[in-house]
């Protein structure tokens, strides 16, 4: 069966829709609740994860690297989630990761500003001034999180197969239309993308494991086999291919290992001048 | 319905059908293997087959048409498109002219078998071909 990636701005119903439309299919629902369990699975702050994902901000805010850090294991366990297919997810990022993907049905929903904002004030007690002022605060922080991670832009809608707008098209039809356009065979899951979806999964999986040592490696797989890039100085090199091996091993999948090394200039200048 | 499933293999390099022939009979296929796409369009015409596993890039005729020719000929075959040259692209428009699968080489004959087993019970054969690949 296939996946559903719901995204939309805060208080456009993505939450709703995507309960709703799991309830539907018989698929389960994979939203910000799972934040808890990878925070807990890699002993992260869980308030520092949930700012990395551009939602409530915390008073030191969150480094770009730091970011990259937290979203590399949320990756890790959310793509494992997706992998075992009939599931909704929403809130979670999942569909700047999984764009290569065909059998996940990409969905973004779209409410007009004042109704948000309307929205927002229902639920937070607020005036129009201060609900607009929080939801501004909140959609510059998740736009900055999307350009900076993923280089995109969220509401870009070549990023989505369906854009549903919620002003024209009420939650009840939208739940119907999600649910009608999952089983399109356009996003029938094949060989092929359940093969994609398998190796990204060991990619992010074996990326997690690197990530505090070794911030920079690039990581892809394929049906096993995982390639590792990392900078490095020259005099280091060998040492840093087998730190790499070391822990790239310990991750359950991957059948053999390659670690290539690129020069890290950067690195080799700022010695130099020390 | 038929107890032993009818395979047709299509694909312009010799050594697909020399080793995806004997994998698919090992596991209870009738196959029935091709190197030249017109040919196995004629035979096709000539006998409904169960599933036809077909490369996609062909000089004659390519797996698209293969594809489209099989789906004019039997609503009921299933189509796997195998290729070298898998793209997103080409994997959706497979899937949205009717293919019942894709899959990107290389793949391991296993790969190939557990397509052909969910092809089988898709027709709702329960013959020797998807009992062993169920094993």
């Amino acid at each position: 069966m296939s996946v559903i990636a719901i995204s939309a701005w805060s208080h456009c119903h993505g939450e709703e829709i995507a309960r709703r439309v799991a309830r539907k299919l018989n698929f389960r629902s994979l939203g910000p609740e799972l934040l808890g369990e990878v925070a807990d699975r890699w002993q992260l702050p869980l308030p520092k994860l949930v700012a990395a994902l551009g939602k409530q901000q915390t008073l030191l805010g969150v480094t770009p690297r730091e970011r990259r850090r937290l979203l590399a294991y949320l990756e890790a366990a959310v793509l494992e989630k997706l992998a075992q297919d009939k599931v909704v997810t929403w809130g979670l990022g999942a569909h700047f990761y999984v764009m290569g993907v065909s059998h996940v049905l990409k969905v973004r929903l779209v409410l007009d500003w004042e109704a948000r904002v309307r929205a927002m004030m229902e639920e937070g007690g607020m005036n129009e001034a201060a609900a607009a002022k929080a939801l501004k605060k909140e959609d510059e922080a998740r736009a900055r999180m999307a350009h900076e991670i993923y280089r995109k832009q969220e509401d870009d809608p070549t990023l989505y197969d369906l854009t549903i707008n919620l002003m024209q098209i009420d939650i009840e039809q939208a739940v119907e239309i999600v649910a009608e356009a999952v089983q399109h065979k356009r996003f029938k899951p094949m060989t092929f993308s359940r093969k994609l979806m398998k190796d990204q999964v060991l990619a992010t999986q074996v990326k997690a494991e690197l990530f505090s040592r070794h911030p920079d490696a690039q990581v892809s797989a394929d049906g096993g086999q995982v390639l590792v890039t990392v900078p490095a100085v020259r005099r280091d090199q060998e040492k840093k291919i087998s730190a790499v091996r070391d822990l790239a091993r310990k991750v359950k999948g991957v059948a053999s290992l390659k670690v290539e090394v690129v020069n890290d200039f950067l690195e080799e200048a700022a010695e130099s001048m020390r | 319905m038929s107890a032993q499933l009818k395979v047709m293999v299509i694909d312009d390099e010799p050594i697909v059908g020399k080793r995806l022939g004997p994998a698919l009979e090992k596991m209870g296929c009738q196959t029935e293997t091709f190197v030249d796409p017109a040919a196995a369009l004629g035979r096709l015409a000539e006998c409904e087959f169960d599933v036809v596993v077909t490369d996609v890039r062909m000089d004659e005729v390519d797996g698209i048409g293969v594809l489209e020719r099989v789906k004019a000929l039997s609503k009921r075959t299933k189509v796997i498109m195998i290729t070298g040259y898998a793209t997103l692209e080409v994997a959706h428009e497979a899937l949205a002219k009717g293919a019942f699968d894709f899959i990107a080489k290389p793949f391991k004959p296993e790969d190939l078998r557990q397509a052909v087993a969910r092809a089988a019970e898709a027709l709702g054969i329960q013959g020797p071909g998807a009992a062993a690949s169920q094993a």
